[in-house]
């Protein structure tokens, strides 16, 4: 096998091997950092759910108290003022979701899904249990949630849902007797959960891997293309071309050429030195003669 | 130069007391003017402005959509929306005692009212009946033929007249709505009607804003419009305040287009004597040329 053969096999072997592992460890890494970006976009949304429902609380409400005593404003509910803010938003990005999934809740659009239910009821059995992340399937794609747990915390709560009589009597008319009563201080009676695709940061860290392995082959290809260059002016073609006039003198034809070079390099070395040995030779036979 | 001192001291001692007198003597601030108000004044109709100071007598006739907010001196304040009419009948001044009512009446229209504790009462009059506001918030709808009002927070007296002069008191609680049709006795439920919250001006639905601070400089001179007509007049001659307004609009009479229609309207018995002098005059002066260019007894001038 010739040279050449021999180190294309051995740089090719190196390449696909490193191609191998940069592509594994890079697709990895896009990956983690794909599905931690999701996360926090999905933390920066409950925080600004969260930021509406102490607005609402502290700022707006107090402004509208009078007129709740004449008619019930959903628009006082931190929960339907956070559910709001994400619906304007949702009409510019329908994939993102907000929920204040609630099992008893006074508007029935709060009404917790089976798999939200599931996820409250994880919180009602774990009260250590701050924050779930997970992923499903939804018919617009993958879709990452985070939950929070929505607890009791607040005397302010109860005004509303503890029972029908202490209940605003406008809020009663809006919405009836049925549901949204009986919540119990501390009890954890619902979860904010925050919904976000997962398709396009998974897109995108897919082509940044795509870039970076085509980048990464096409650097493996020049290098490998300038080395077989370099190998053959440097080291085949002086090397065949002493090998060829080595061959000639063992054959006795002291004309077949000169060992000549200007280079110092180790074949520069081997030239002078296989030069000399053809002067030792050629005197050596005239001795002989 | 002792002279010039003791002068510029008695000119700044001067100034100093007109001030306070002035202060001492205001009775409210209109402070919210939100339109073409008209208040009228004696018998004179002038543009309300922003700040303008209030006075035992003013009748504001406040058109559709528009608003007006009185805050008397006390703390006590109106709040009303148009179409209505308003007369401010007494108004206790800065300086008045502690507990000195406010006397207002609702005509028609749509009045917010907050009093409170510390406040000056209000007494606020509406055809067949009044509620004395004592320290609580109430939202009143009057027009001639139904009157409703709901007590937004604290309580509020209800007064109706009662046989023999006498007069009946309900008390109204936080949270009520009271209502009547014409004559019929109020009914009342806990919480106002679909009807009346439809109605209900949304400016009513709000806190009323505390601005009187912000109108402590002059008052704006007000302008002066035409004199009253007697369809102007007529609401207010009859009921409880006829007297006084039969006195106020006398002077009126004078007029010839005024003093007609008044000849032709129901009679207003303070000014029959004025309108009808024949059927005074002593049966042996019936031959007296020309009964009808009586001249305006000075007793109602």
């Amino acid at each position: 096998m010739k040279l050449i053969w021999k180190f294309n096999l051995v740089l090719l072997g190196i390449f696909l091997l490193g191609f191998a592992i940069a592509g594994y460890v890079s697709y990895r890494e896009l990956q983690a950092n794909a599905r931690e970006e999701i996360v926090q976009n999905a933390r920066l949304m409950m925080e600004a759910a969260l930021s509406s429902r102490t607005y609402t609380t502290s700022q707006v409400k107090p402004l509208l108290d009078t007129q709740l005593k004449y008619v019930f404003l959903p628009q006082t509910v931190p929960a339907y003022a956070a559910t709001e803010v994400f619906n304007e938003m949702r009409k510019k990005h329908p994939d993102y979701g907000y929920k204040e999934a609630t099992l008893n809740p006074t508007n029935p659009r709060d009404r917790a899904s089976d798999w939200e239910a599931d996820l409250v009821n994880a919180f009602r059995q774990s009260k250590d249990n701050v924050e779930m992340v997970g992923e499903r399937d939804t018919p617009t794609g993958r879709a990452l949630y985070l939950a929070r747990p929505i607890q009791v915390s607040s005397a302010s709560c109860l005004v509303c849902h503890s029972t029908i009589e202490v209940a605003p009597k406008t809020m009663v008319d809006l919405y009836g007797t049925a549901n949204g009563f009986g919540w119990k201080m501390n009890e954890v009676i619902g979860a904010q959960v925050v919904s976000v695709p997962m398709s396009v940061p998974i897109k995108r860290a897919n082509e940044t891997f795509r870039t970076f392995m085509l980048s990464l082959a096409g650097v493996f290809a020049v290098t490998f293309v300038l080395l077989n260059a370099m190998m053959h002016v440097m080291v085949i073609r002086r090397v065949t071309r002493l090998s060829a006039i080595a061959d000639q003198v063992s054959l006795g034809h002291m004309d077949a050429g000169e060992f000549k070079t200007r280079s110092r390099d180790e074949i520069g070395v081997l030239t002078d030195a296989l030069a000399r040995m053809k002067v030792s030779l050629v005197q050596a036979m005239k001795m002989l003669e | 130069m002792n002279v010039v001192h003791a002068g510029t001291v008695l000119l700044l001692a001067l100034c100093a007391f007109t001030a306070f007198t002035a202060r001492a003597a205001e009775r409210g601030i209109y402070t919210v003017v939100d339109g073409d108000v008209r208040v009228l004044r004696k018998i004179t109709w002038y543009r309300l402005e922003p700040g303008a100071r209030a006075d035992d007598g003013d009748v504001v006739d406040v058109r559709e959509h528009e608003q007006v907010q009185l805050e008397l001196g006390s703390g006590t304040t109106l709040s009303i929306i148009g179409p209505a009419l308003v007369h401010a009948a007494a108004l206790p001044a800065h300086d008045a005692k502690p507990g000195t009512a406010a006397d207002v009446t609702l005509l028609r229209g749509w009045c917010k009212a907050s009093s409170t504790e510390k406040s000056a009462p209000l007494r606020l009059a509406f055809t067949g009946g009044a509620l004395a506001l004592a320290d609580g918030i109430i939202v009143v709808h009057a027009d001639p033929g139904h009157t409703e009002f709901f007590v937004e927070s604290g309580r509020v007296r209800l007064v109706m007249p009662a046989p023999k002069g006498k007069e009946v008191a309900r008390d109204a609680t936080e949270g009520e709505f009271w209502h009547r049709t014409g004559d019929r006795a109020f009914e009342t439920d806990d919480r106002p009607s679909s009807s009346f919250i439809t109605a209900m001006p949304h400016e009513l639905r709000d806190p009323m804003p505390e601005l009187a601070s912000r109108f402590q400089s002059a008052p704006p001179p007000l302008v002066a419009g035409r004199e009253v007509t007697f369809a102007e007049a007529q609401p207010w001659l009859s009921g409880a305040s006829r007297r006084a307004f039969a006195r106020r609009f006398a002077p009126r009479l004078a007029d010839r287009a005024f003093r007609a229609e008044a000849a032709a309207a129901p009679a207003v018995p303070e000014w029959d004597r004025t309108l009808h002098p024949e059927r005074y005059r002593p049966r042996d002066a019936d031959s007296a040329p020309d009964a009808r260019a009586a001249p305006i007894p000075s007793a109602i001038r």
